[in-house]
């Protein structure tokens, strides 16, 4: 059965009925009202639902996510984290900024968990492993810090980075470091000479 | 029309969303990059460093979490999960921990500790009392010194009905010993003893020696099968049950969507705040859930209706009681329970269950409503049921009365309420519900073919006969290298693992260092090398 999307600048898109349903959105209207008139989307501009649809089509026989999967506490989170995403998956959401963040927001008001996830983890994966600087050059975002705000954040960060790094390098030998790695204050040190026979 | 989209301009749950995914370093960097982000980053309702902090609890070393306590947009609450997961050695010796406050200790020792350790307070603050508990774990797992505590706890399951709570001297106890003497008291003594973990808490594991055998046996120990099996909650569904399922047992009239299901409590799941959340069953895409937990059709046979009649007529003032009924699917005999007499207290505790906690126990509509998913009834409010139509609901109802509650949007509860204080590990965190897809393994019954790896209840219609010994175990919060990953390589490591007897115990419930076994053997060993 085919179902009628019409996107927020009017045109009609026709979709196969499995593919629709994909949407949590559409498949409650059409479980609610019926397949009778086309479905309008009055938040999804036509460039996207085309994205949107393809997305669909290609997932089509894909298992719907389980309830708890997505919808579930956040142990459920740490399986998603995990989760591989596909070749095609990347190719599909490698686009412009602002088309992908209209994609999520469409996975959004549209209730398509994978394409919702893959959209986010996408925005994560650009942001990791960058500065401060370098992220507010990527997404073209203003500091509108105060300087107060702005130095205590500093000390923040240089708190956490001395505590980060001292852990770290106390840790350099593995779980149970040797407790000679650290540093040890005189008397204890004499303490825990070999003593001589 | 959308305005130009950037992720400053996305909606608060989106950017949550985006930055659940990052790792904490790159969530602390974020967090500084513009106040709206930090306002997000710093939200406790939104709280996005809950997934970060989940994924590097689930890590062996949480490098990560050493030092976010520094952190001010990190929210304070995320601690509780990280007091009540962590192992002990990265709270005591790596982790900085924040000034939290003394309701905050109390909550996370009462979700960590077993409710007998409090006594380690004293008049003490909570806060004091968490690290010394914390340190008494650590010391306990990484030596064999029983000078805190010389006694050992331990409980016998009679089949008769009562239960010991009995003491041993910790350097003595062998609760494997000690359960062969118990049963060569009940002349039991030519029967394989069986192992179950009962269920798990970050530092403790609790588990029950028993017996498995015929039901027809003379000796079968009723609280011993409600204490594994609890009324109303089976256990994993067999693979080739769900696709028989699949095939034949959904009718085609019924749509998918409006099958009873359980929420996502007892499918995944550790966070107490979200897991109690019911989400109302309406037609949604997510119809390919199917929980794997599920409440318990009962086919009540003909002569125990008297029993089940009284009570639901004492109780609800109802004459109808649908336990009475056997559903299309008990008359298929796919899930009768046979296994217990009709009028014993586990038949009668079921229907008082049925009773109380809507979605527990069978009705002649959730088992005509569906045979895959979990079969909880649709609570019947009293309105439904009026007074003075008490003999027409007493009644058979009508078969379109039947129709047209199966598309009735149901909610769901699980059959038991989830522990939370003290909080089960992970991998038990639905108990006494069933927890999917972890190690919950209380209705493994050895099947005939030792190779596969799990055998349902189904399939093994045995019964716990005779005493059933429970002790409590020490047990390390991350599972450690070659931890059972079976419940017959536990059952092996217990009863095979040819260690010494050592007492271990810890205030109240306790555990004998026999059963730590090669586990913690191993663990002490590596430490020792390093």
């Amino acid at each position: 059965m085919i179902v009628s999307l019409v996107s927020s600048d009017g045109k009609l898109y026709q979709v196969d009925e499995a593919v629709a349903r994909r949407s949590g959105v559409i498949y409650t209207v059409l479980e609610d009202i019926g397949n009778q008139k086309p479905i309008p989307l009055l938040n999804v501009p036509s460039h996207v639902l085309k994205q949107v649809i393809e997305y669909c089509e290609y997932h089509r026989t894909d298992p719907l996510p389980q309830d708890a999967e997505w919808s579930g506490p956040a142990r459920a989170e740490l399986v998603r984290r995990k989760a591989v995403v596909s070749d095609w998956d990347k190719k599909f959401i490698d686009c412009d900024q602002t088309l992908l963040f209209e994609i999520i927001q469409a996975a959004s008001y549209l209730d398509i968990k994978p394409l919702l996830d893959l959209g986010c983890k996408t925005v994560a994966n650009m942001m990791t492993g960058k500065s401060v600087e370098d992220i507010r050059a990527l997404f073209h975002i203003e500091n509108d810090f105060t300087p107060e705000e702005e130095t205590a954040m500093q000390v923040e960060r240089s708190e956490f980075e001395s505590l980060y790094n001292i852990m770290i390098k106390s840790m350099a030998g593995g779980v149970n470091a040797p407790v000679t790695s650290l540093p040890i204050p005189g008397k204890a040190r004499r303490r825990l000479r070999a003593p001589h026979y | 029309m959308l305005m130009a989209a950037s992720l400053e301009t996305l909606p608060v749950e989106l950017i949550a969303a985006i930055l659940s995914q990052l790792d904490i370093i790159s969530l602390k960097n974020v967090s500084t990059v513009s106040s709206r982000l930090r306002a997000v980053a710093s939200d406790p309702l939104l709280n996005p460093w809950r997934a970060p902090i989940l994924h590097e609890l689930s890590l062996r070393i949480p490098d990560g979490l050493r030092s976010i306590s520094v952190l001010s947009s990190v929210p304070r609450h995320n601690w509780l999960e990280i007091l009540c997961y962590a192992s002990p050695d990265f709270l005591l010796f790596q982790a900085t921990l924040p000034n939290l406050t003394e309701s905050q200790y109390e909550e996370a020792f009462r979700r960590r500790f077993l409710p007998s350790w409090t006594k380690i307070r004293k008049d003490g603050k909570w806060r004091e009392a968490f690290t010394k508990m914390l340190f008494t774990v650590y010391h306990r797992l990484a030596t064999s010194c029983t000078t805190s505590e010389s006694w050992s706890n331990y409980m016998v399951l009679n089949r008769t009905g009562s239960a010991n709570s009995c003491f041993t001297f910790s350097r003595m106890f062998d609760p494997v010993a000690v359960f062969r003497d118990l049963k060569v008291n009940a002349n039991l003594a030519y029967l394989d003893t069986s192992v179950r973990l009962l269920f798990r808490l970050a530092d403790v594991r609790v588990i029950a020696f028993g017996i498995l055998h015929r039901p027809t046996s003379l000796f079968v120990n009723h609280n011993a099968q409600l204490l594994l099996n609890p009324p109303g909650v089976t256990g994993p569904v067999p693979p080739h049950e769900s696709e028989d399922e699949d095939e034949s047992g959904n009718p085609p009239d019924v749509p998918e969507a409006n099958r009873p299901r359980m929420n996502g409590n007892n499918a995944v799941g550790s966070v107490p705040q979200n897991e109690n959340t019911n989400q109302p069953d309406t037609p949604s895409p997510l119809r390919g859930f199917r929980a794997r937990a599920r409440s318990q059709s009962f086919a009540i046979p003909a002569s125990s209706t008297n029993s089940a009649l009284s009570i639901f007529r004492t109780l609800s003032g109802d004459g109808s009681a649908p336990a009475s009924t056997p559903g299309p699917r008990a008359a298929n005999g796919t899930r009768t329970d046979s296994t217990t007499p009709p009028s014993s207290p586990v038949h009668v505790r079921r229907n008082i269950l049925r009773f109380l906690i809507p979605g527990t126990g069978s009705s002649s509509e959730a088992s005509t409503s569906s045979s895959v998913a979990p079969a909880p009834p649709a609570p019947i409010a009293r309105s439904e049921f009026p007074a003075q139509s008490r003999a027409a609901a007493a009644a058979p109802a009508p078969p379109s009365a039947t129709n047209s509650r199966r598309t009735r949007p149901i909610q769901h509860t699980s059959p038991h309420t989830t522990l939370r204080h003290p909080t089960p590990h992970p991998s038990h965190r639905n108990y006494p519900n069933y927890t999917p897809a972890a190690g919950d393994w209380r209705w493994y019954k050895e099947g005939e073919d030792n190779d596969e790896p799990m055998a349902f209840a189904t399939d093994d219609k045995r019964v716990w006969v005779g005493p059933m010994l429970i002790v409590a175990q020490l047990y390390p919060t991350s599972d450690p290298p070659g931890a059972d990953t079976s419940p017959h390589d536990l059952e092996r490591s217990i009863l095979h693992g040819g260690r010494r007897a050592v007492g271990l115990v810890l205030a109240g419930l306790i555990c004998g260092r026999r059963l730590l076994g090669c586990k913690n053997e191993s663990r002490r060993e590596s430490m020792v090398k390093d």
